[in-house]
């Protein structure tokens, strides 16, 4: 459900499918969440989805969450139209570090 | 369980389309896309994408509110679904036997990012014009989404 990279010493996590909520969302916060267990420093490329729900919001957050606990940072790049007002409706612009894309992250991250 | 749907037209202007869904997870993309091409198909005159995108993450957050709260653990009901329109208004109204929605006893969303859910209905409220919840006599909880289409077609 995800493809990770390395980008310039930065890891890349890419959310494969196109759909991010109530059905998905477990499973993309498990297979996520091993990634940040073992890396501080992550961008996530949202930008193949097209579709996310309040679930997969929460997904997105507990992510941060995890992120900043252990002292890393995480930051966002590729959202399409519906993420993005998905975003601007519950505020969230106003709490993620969010990139056009992957290159503007992944230089952010360093 | 196999998703059933028809449709019938109830008058000159407005027609009713219903699907039923079991009542798991795994149906909530064939609703988006049974509503995705119902709107464009049958009330193409309110069919902005915007309209559409907005009605598509209401009707999910409403219907995964009931997958997540209308039933005790392990059971699964259907959920029946209808969507009727008209050039004044586009109306989704969900019925399912289970546990009635209590608006009042949701606390508005943290939108500061510390915590990770409740943002469901004060979704569905953002994106539509009337969010209700409630039970009819023989038990039927149900929920009505509306969307005023004036605005829509003046856009």
């Amino acid at each position: 459900m995800i493809d990770v990279q390395e980008v310039s010493g930065t890891i890349v996590v890419q959310i494969a499918g196109t759909t991010l909520d109530a059905h998905t969302s477990k499973d993309v916060r498990r297979e996520i969440g091993a990634q940040l267990e073992v890396n501080k420093h992550v961008v996530l490329d949202l930008s193949q989805l097209t579709f996310v729900d309040s679930s997969g919001l929460g997904v997105l957050l507990a992510c941060l969450r995890q992120v900043t606990a252990s002292g890393g940072d995480l930051k966002l790049c590729g959202l399409t139209p519906q993420v993005r007002s998905v975003f601007q409706l519950t505020r969230m612009h106003n709490v993620f570090s969010i990139h056009n894309t992957r290159d503007e992250a992944v230089r952010a991250s360093h | 369980m196999e998703n059933k749907h028809h449709s019938d037209r109830c008058d000159d202007r407005q027609t009713l389309h219903r699907l039923t869904i079991a009542g798991d997870t795994s149906q909530l993309a064939n609703m988006r896309q049974w509503l995705v091409s119902t709107i464009r198909c049958r009330c193409e005159f309110a069919a902005s994408e915007r309209l559409i995108s907005d009605v598509e993450l209401a009707l999910q957050e409403a219907v995964v509110n009931v997958m997540a709260h209308a039933w005790e653990a392990g059971v699964q009901r259907p959920i029946n679904l209808a969507l009727s329109c008209d050039r004044a208004t586009l109306r989704l109204d969900i019925s399912y036997q289970g546990i009635a929605f209590e608006e009042s006893a949701v606390p508005p969303p943290i939108l500061d990012g510390s915590s990770d859910h409740g943002f469901g209905l004060f979704i569905m409220k953002q994106l539509m014009d009337e969010v209700r919840h409630g039970q009819h006599q023989d038990g039927q909880c149900f929920i009505r989404l509306e969307k005023k289409l004036n605005e829509q077609l003046e856009r």
